[in-house]
């Protein structure tokens, strides 16, 4: 049997477009039914959405009473293999927005100079200069180079890690 | 039409094809109306419209009547029906709305180049493609002001194609009025519904009579009256916004400096890469990107798809009027001739009508007729194609096929993930709206609040984001 050319060119342009429809279809269908086909990280909690920079979500576990001032698991490809578990604030640092931790301050999950302090000595670890200004209008005082971060990767390898 | 030829045109029609055409269209309106709910009601571009629709009736349209530069009354009567018919429902009715206009624009399209044969329903997919894949047709649905009334122009052209290109009934003249009025009303690209109905007469289409066509022409003129002599709105002006040129944008004070004394050329640089923009995806928006990232030697594979995809189409539309250029001459056109004669009008009209500046969505109507005009150029090729070929030459025809296919596939998907991502941006636009709009000095009373509070926590908490997407190849299929 040979296929007539005009039947053999609909099909090569019905094949590609037909093939992203369904790719398309499968995964309107799959969210309908709640799966997440071809979901990129989906957070698990406030800590991982704030490292994601997802402030949607973030403000979404915090309205179902997550506290952004508790320490979450944070799956290693969010922050760094090196982290695997952070607060909330902490774990905004990685976003690099400074609008995220102005919202977590909104939220009320920063509380005292004291906090203050530790969080723009880990903002200096990590370089996010406009978060450095936000939290430490003044100048940093105080902050030994590297020990903030230290301090937040030394909670993976605890055992006790919780608040 | 003889009742002869009526009927005979009738048996040829397979309604397997039909039914098919029509079937999967609403399937991949259906499947692209999931990824537009997950798109909240934005805060640019539609909080402060919406802000403006708790006003009474009578202050809204006048107001609009007399407003500077723009004449668009009925856009905002749409906008304000559907508010007051919400309830206070807001995201379900304006987001309906949207899903619902896309599926109504996909069965118009199908109505439009009528699938006959299961080898035209098989292009289908791939005509509804190109409307989907355009660049133009990304701001009916990425944005909305909450109602998108570049999608609301789309639906009514093809209404209008349809009426024009159909048979006489004694209706089809004031319903051709009709949709002159509200299209022309909305926003200024709906003036191409006079085109349309005009542009189908001139290649014998006989859907409106003399009379309707000299009523169409009292109310162009009506129009041209009402906004320039009665209300003075005027057009806008260089001042109205940013507009691509060359190689980048200029903001309106540069546009000032450079064009001030003498627009005329802006203008035909305008109206030129406008329909550019349609036939080869280049320029876009009037910024030559793919030609600087060629000279800078940065070129990336999703532009050079782009490219591809658009000059395929161009080029078998081309084939098309030359394979009809006889028939054409002696002023024989059956109803594909005037469908991409449609094209060609609309795509002209539509680029003189975007001269002030450039921008993608305007050219919306263009790129749509685009795709029926291709369908209908690659159904005719397809037919007129021998039944067998050297195999050699039969085997590139089959892999040129797939390879232009494949550039249409790749920008329907990224069409989809654009809009999710969209999702994702117009969600954080909500989560700091408070601020941003304090940032930027603007006051708001307790009303406003309660408003902005609801469509917040619509977008946040009641309708919460859908996932990012992340599927193999993403930097090649989604261009947001």
């Amino acid at each position: 049997m040979t296929i007539r050319l005009p039947v053999a060119i609909a099909v090569a342009l019905l094949a590609p477009i037909g093939v992203a429809t369904l790719g398309v279809l499968a995964v309107a269908a799959g969210e309908r039914a709640g799966a997440t086909p071809f979901a990129g990280l989906v957070p698990r909690n406030s800590a991982e959405a704030a490292g994601l920079g997802r402030a949607a979500e973030l403000l979404r576990f915090l309205k179902e009473g997550q506290d952004p001032r508790a320490v979450y698991p944070v799956r290693p490809e969010i922050l760094s293999s090196a982290i695997l578990r952070a607060t909330t604030v902490e774990a905004a640092m990685w976003s690099r927005q400074v609008e995220m931790i102005k919202l977590l301050e909104r939220q009320g999950a920063i509380d005292g100079s004291e906090e203050r302090k530790t969080l723009a000595c880990l903002a200096a670890d990590l370089k996010i200069d406009d978060v450095v200004e936000h939290l430490a209008p003044d100048g940093l005082s105080g902050c030994e180079p590297g020990q903030a971060l230290a301090r937040v990767t030394a909670r993976t390898s605890s055992v006790e890690y919780t608040r | 039409m003889t009742q002869v030829a009526a009927v005979e045109a009738a048996a040829t029609v397979d309604r397997r094809a039909v039914w098919v055409s029509y079937g999967y269209a609403l399937v991949a309106g259906l499947a692209m109306g999931h990824f537009l709910l997950g798109l909240p009601i934005q805060l640019t571009d539609s909080f402060g419209n919406m802000l403006k629709l708790s006003g009474s009736w009578g202050e809204l349209l006048y107001g609009e009547f007399t407003q500077n530069a723009y004449l668009r009354p009925l856009l905002w009567a749409n906008l304000k029906l559907v508010y007051d018919l919400s309830g206070g429902d807001y995201f379900t009715w304006f987001r309906g709305v949207h899903v619902i206009q896309l599926l109504m624009l996909v069965v118009l399209y199908v109505a439009l180049v009528r699938p006959r044969t299961l080898l035209d329903a098989a292009v289908v997919p791939f005509g509804l493609a190109v409307l989907f894949g355009m660049h133009t047709f990304a701001g009916t649905i990425r944005e909305a002001f909450p109602i998108n009334t570049h999608m609301t122009i789309l639906i009514l052209c093809f209404g209008a194609a349809i009426v024009a290109l159909g048979r006489y009934h004694w209706w089809n003249d004031p319903v051709a009025m009709m949709l002159f009025v509200v299209a022309s009303l909305t926003v200024e690209t709906g003036l191409l519904i006079w085109v349309i109905f005009v542009g189908a007469a001139l290649v014998g289409a006989r859907g409106t009579s003399r009379a309707g066509l000299a009523g169409l022409l009292v109310l162009l003129a009506g129009y041209f009256y009402i906004r320039f002599a009665l209300f003075d709105v005027g057009s806008p002006g260089l001042v109205e916004r940013s507009s691509g040129f060359g190689f980048g944008v200029l903001d309106p004070d540069d546009l000032v400096a450079r064009f001030g004394d003498n627009p005329a050329w802006f203008y035909l640089y305008n109206v030129v890469t406008s329909a550019l923009s349609v036939l080869l995806s280049e320029p876009t928006a009037g910024v030559f990107r793919v030609t600087s990232a060629v000279l800078e030697g940065d070129v990336d594979v999703a532009m050079m798809l782009n490219l591809i995809a658009t000059a395929s189409v161009t080029a078998v539309i081309c084939v098309f009027a030359w394979r009809r250029r006889g028939a054409w001459i002696s002023r024989r056109f059956d109803r594909d001739d005037r469908l991409v004669a449609l094209f060609v009008m609309v795509l002209i009209a539509n680029a003189v009508i975007s001269y002030p500046y450039t921008k993608d969505v305007i050219m919306s109507p263009a790129g749509a007729f685009f795709a029926v005009a291709g369908f209908v150029a690659l159904r005719n090729l397809l037919h007129a194609l021998p039944d067998r070929l050297a195999p050699g030459m039969a085997a590139t025809a089959v892999a040129a096929a797939l390879i232009v296919s494949g550039t249409w596939a790749v920008r329907v998907i990224g069409t989809h993930l654009n809009l999710r991502t969209g999702a994702y941006v117009e969600r954080n636009e909500w989560v700091y709206a408070e601020s941003s709009l304090a940032d930027e000095g603007v006051v708001l009373t307790e009303s406003d609040r309660q408003l902005m509070r609801q469509l917040r926590d619509d977008a946040i908490f009641v309708h919460p984001p859908p996932p990012p997407l992340e599927p193999p190849l993403r930097a090649l299929l989604g261009s947001e």
